[in-house]
């Protein structure tokens, strides 16, 4: 459990548009290179090959979470993302994964994790792509909010805060009341 | 459309950047410092300077001499610590430092000896929930030289030439607020 705790302390989230929490600090600002056009422009491969454009989540809360097979706490975060698609994915967030791996190391994966979002392999590019959106050393995992439309809300160096990730996919894909 | 990274904040105070003070990550190059030495005999031995909170990965080490790939087994590495990974079964980590040898770091059996490049690919984590890239560093050996460290003109072994030229037309480049 200390274990965890300092994880979840230890992750390094950079909001784009908003004033820190109370008590939080201001910190060197990620460089983001990549315009909306580029981001939703950035094509990557499924497990089975099929190639899409990260455009076609244009209209989403797009979250697009970088990880790797090889890395444990990536590994570690997953089942949270898959919580918050199960909870927000019909009200429009999309979570996808793109992995700094191979496609049959993600293939594998991706058989025995049976996730409710889809996973992507970019061996070569996945670390360049998160670099780009401001990943400056390439740590994984590295997660990056990006509102409908292009603008990104937030990155995200480390583990994600269920909470917080919550929080931010109420206001954007709220829940409908029944 | 990224404007609103020109007012970011960040939350929580822990940043992700290459400084060595408190509360930082450091940059994969100095995380795991890499040198090699020669001794007795004449052999080459690999070494790690391992930071605190940092771990490495023994079967993520890779070695190439004079641009070939120096098999596992071949590959000589003191006990480390084991670990049960969930997706990998027992996997083994250095902390501190590690020394290896290598069948293909002897001294050349004709007494000749001749500069040799050695290309390490190493890969580690931190505690703190956060996974590295896999680093690759060159190194050159001359004849007799007793310590090398890393070539710092080669672009894998400094990250911040290897994003600049990863750059493309389609992007453009924000600037950090001041």
């Amino acid at each position: 459990m200390a274990v965890l705790a300092l994880a979840a302390l230890a992750g390094i989230a950079v909001w784009l548009d908003k004033p820190p929490t109370e008590g939080g600090s201001q910190l060197p600002v990620p460089e983001i290179t990549a315009s909306a056009g580029a981001i939703y422009a950035t094509k990557v491969v499924d497990a089975a090959g099929s190639e899409q454009m990260l455009g076609r989540w244009s209209g989403k809360l797009l979250v697009v979470n970088f990880w790797a097979t090889w890395c444990a706490p990536c590994r570690e975060e997953m089942p949270m993302l898959d919580r918050l698609q199960k909870t927000y994915g019909p009200n429009g967030l999309q979570i996808i994964g793109i992995a700094a791996d191979s496609r049959s190391n993600v293939d594998n994966f991706a058989k025995e994790a049976k996730l409710n979002y889809p996973l992507f392999a970019d061996e070569n590019g996945a670390i360049a792509l998160s670099k780009r959106l401001g990943n400056r050393f390439g740590f994984l995992p590295f997660t990056v909010v990006i509102q409908p439309g292009g603008e990104v809300l937030m990155t995200q160096t480390g583990l994600i805060n269920e909470a917080q990730m919550s929080a931010i996919a109420s206001k954007y894909a709220p829940k409908e009341s029944k | 459309m990224l404007c609103s990274a020109l007012m970011a904040f960040a939350w929580p105070s822990y940043a992700a950047q290459g400084g060595e003070s408190s509360g930082e990550l450091l940059d994969p190059a100095r995380a795991f410092k890499l040198s090699v030495h020669r001794v007795k005999g004449g052999a080459l031995e690999i070494q790690f300077d391992i930071a605190d909170g940092y771990y490495l990965y023994r079967d993520r080490f890779k070695l190439m001499v004079d641009g070939h790939e120096t098999a596992r087994r071949d590959l000589h590495w003191p006990k480390g610590l084991q670990l049960n990974d969930p997706n990998f079964g027992k996997v083994v980590t250095y902390r501190k430092t590690v020394r290896l040898r290598a069948a293909s770091l002897l001294p050349p059996k004709s007494g000749k000896e001749a500069r040799i490049a050695l290309e390490v690919t190493s890969q580690g984590c931190a505690d703190v929930g956060v996974c590295f890239p896999p680093l690759r560093q060159r190194v050159f050996v001359n004849p007799g030289e007793a310590l090398a460290v890393p070539d710092p003109a080669w672009p894998e072994n400094a990250q911040e030439g290897r994003l600049s030229s990863s750059l493309t037309n389609e992007l453009v480049r924000k600037a950090p607020p001041r």
